[in-house]
């Protein structure tokens, strides 16, 4: 039983992590329309920059984290402007070979600055284990948890509640109509690269002391956030999260129980078989995020 | 008079061309650059199959090493546990890759979009994690080693062991003019013809009386046969079949294969295994410098010129001969 409520906890850390990389990813998908082959990469360039922060620079680290998803938020603005704005009116395949493309600079030109030996961040947070009842709680996966339970509610505010985040939402439901009545598409869709990127560099800054650092953790990350995102509902942001938490808890639970050597197969059987059976997602609606 | 001269000036590289490849183990002694063609035969061949789907039908599969890491794994365990000669390996190899083809493209081909290009790649994803895994059949990351030098044998009339950079050599040659003969013949064909119709637009297309799922599956199909085929010449080669071969690392070497020369279009394809291959060997880069370098250039080819190198090329050319027709005639020459 204690050994089972361990397997839940590292799950849901696990879910959080993926969550906060998927909804960015729905996100993007759901206001731009474009499916995002760097996404994972950008999640370890905050990673790095995290590394920088704490413990090249020597930032304490709740702060660092707060910098991270700052910086984060810059550079995907940036992103969306150099990568991302030249290929936006292209047909999909187009989206698919450009941010590979990125994606292979991002992953390879880490190798270039940081080399390929991994680097491990452990803050005060993460050497710290918590003897609550005879479970050991890591409190850095407290942490994550309450920063990421914290930012979807913020997302889910934001996008509920202001006008912005409405104005985002009626694009993910029809791009042209919003240019029609005079949204300014373009400034939204580089917010949404921006807002997605901060959400990734705050996950990096809780989650990388828990996990090493390094230049091809990226990638695999993409994929398991695809999986989220389909499991959920192609572009749906509290579809993806939800879809991130159960993929967590399955990947925790199969490979406590199962077979570890298959867990990450959980993920891309379970995506293909949503794909093939129910295109829309387990939480489904046809149009919206 | 100046179309002749074309004619004859093409002609006359082409058989330059033919005669400088058969004659290149004499002319180049270093052992190390005909690995560099051989690896670049490899990679043409494989990208000329994964054009027939992604470039001429426009369905961007992202499983298309897995058929190479498949064929490669038949072939390898068929020559190791049973004995098998090269021919047989090289043929079972494409068969059973086509046939794995062939069983996924029924349902992925319900998908459309980026949809199939990620269906197909959580596919390739778990293939790579069954050939990590299933160490019994597989040896896991440990690789199966010691695939035999290959005999090409046809009783009664050939036994040649294969055995030199040489041999290698031409075997890649006989490979790869095999490749290239295949997809030359189909994609001028009235079935190229089929498929370039469905990457245009498939419900005009099957308004017009084409079934487009068949000749989808057609493309998907003898990818992965061309595929296949080219795994088992390809552990054969190196000796050794691994995971790694299955990759994604793979698919994205494919895609800049395909786009940084040119999609759809056979000299293109060639051209961008050349540029991938065989002219970092030259610069001498760091492999991880080599692939921002290849990231770039993919990311400025696919937004600025999406018909690739080869697409510029041709474009020049014409242009130039062009440009020469339109000016006066001075007399003849």
């Amino acid at each position: 039983m204690q050994i089972f409520l361990e397997q839940v906890l590292n799950g849901l850390t696990l879910g959080a992590m993926y969550a906060c990389i998927a909804a960015g990813q729905a996100l993007i998908f759901g206001v731009a329309r474009l499916v995002n082959f760097a996404h994972g990469d950008i999640f370890m360039v905050g990673a790095y920059v995290f590394f920088l922060l704490y413990m090249v620079a020597g930032v304490p680290s709740p702060l660092a984290v707060i910098l991270t998803a700052i910086i984060m938020f810059v550079f995907g603005g940036l992103f969306e402007r150099a990568i991302v704005r030249p290929i936006i009116d292209k047909p999909w395949y187009v989206h698919l070979i450009a941010t590979l493309g990125a994606s292979v600079i991002l992953s390879n030109g880490a190798v270039i600055v940081f080399g390929t030996t991994p680097k491990e961040v452990p803050t005060y947070f993460s050497s710290t284990v918590l003897d609550v009842a005879g479970f050991h709680l890591s409190l850095q996966r407290i942490a994550v948890l309450v920063v990421a339970v914290l930012a979807f509610l913020g997302l889910h505010l934001f996008l509920q509640r202001t006008k912005t985040g409405k104005a985002m939402k009626a694009m993910s439901q029809n791009r042209e109509a919003c240019a029609v009545v005079g949204v300014d598409v373009r400034r939204l869709s580089a917010l949404t690269f921006a807002i997605s990127c901060g959400l990734l560099g705050l996950a990096s800054g809780v989650v990388s002391p828990l996990f090493n650092v390094f230049p091809t953790m990226g990638l695999g990350l993409t994929f398991k956030a695809f999986a989220a995102v389909i499991i959920g509902g192609f572009g749906q942001v509290n579809g993806a999260i939800y879809g991130a938490f159960i993929l967590g808890l399955a990947e925790a639970l199969g490979a406590g129980y199962i077979a570890s050597d298959y867990k990450d197969a959980i993920a891309f059987g379970v995506m293909v078989l949503v794909l093939l059976l129910r295109p829309q997602g387990l939480f489904g609606r046809k149009v919206g995020i | 008079m100046s179309k002749r001269k074309h004619l004859y000036i093409y002609a006359a590289l082409s058989l330059a061309l033919l005669i400088g490849l058969l004659a290149l183990p004499w002319l180049v002694k270093s052992r190390y650059l005909i690995h560099i063609v051989i690896m670049t035969g490899i990679y043409a061949a494989l990208a000329l199959g994964y054009d027939l789907i992604a470039g001429h039908v426009g369905w961007l599969s992202l499983a298309h090493p897995t058929f190479f890491g498949v064929g490669g794994y038949v072939a390898a365990l068929l020559s190791t546990r049973v004995g098998t000669t090269f021919i047989v390996d090289f043929v079972v190899a494409g068969l059973v890759a086509a046939l794995l083809a062939f069983l996924v493209s029924k349902p992925f081909f319900r998908l459309a979009g980026i949809s199939f290009a990620i269906g197909t790649l959580g596919f390739a994803l778990i293939m790579q994690l069954v050939a990590n895994n299933e160490i019994w059949l597989t040896n896991g990351p440990m690789c199966l080693a010691k695939v035999p030098r290959p005999l090409v044998s046809i009783p009664p009339l050939v036994t040649w062991h294969v055995s030199s950079m040489a041999d290698y050599y031409y075997l890649m040659l006989a490979m790869l003019f095999l490749v290239v003969s295949l997809c030359s013949r189909l994609t001028t064909s009235r079935v190229g013809r089929t498929f370039m119709s469905i990457r245009e637009d498939e419900v005009l297309a099957a308004a017009a009386g084409v079934d487009p799922l068949k000749y989808k599956t057609l493309a998907f199909v003898i990818g992965a046969l061309i595929a296949g085929s080219v795994g088992a010449y390809y552990v054969h080669y190196t000796t050794l079949a691994c995971p790694t071969d299955l990759s994604s690392y793979m698919t994205t070497v494919l895609l800049i294969i395909l786009f940084l020369g040119g999609v759809g279009r056979m000299r293109g394809v060639m051209l961008g295994a050349i540029i991938f291959t065989f002219i970092p060997e030259f610069l001498r880069i760091a492999e991880s410098l080599r692939m921002v370098i290849y990231g770039a250039l993919l990311l400025v080819t696919v937004v600025y010129m999406p018909e690739g190198l080869d697409g510029v090329i041709t474009k020049w050319l014409r242009h130039r001969r062009f440009g020469r027709s339109n000016q006066p005639q001075k007399g003849g020459e």
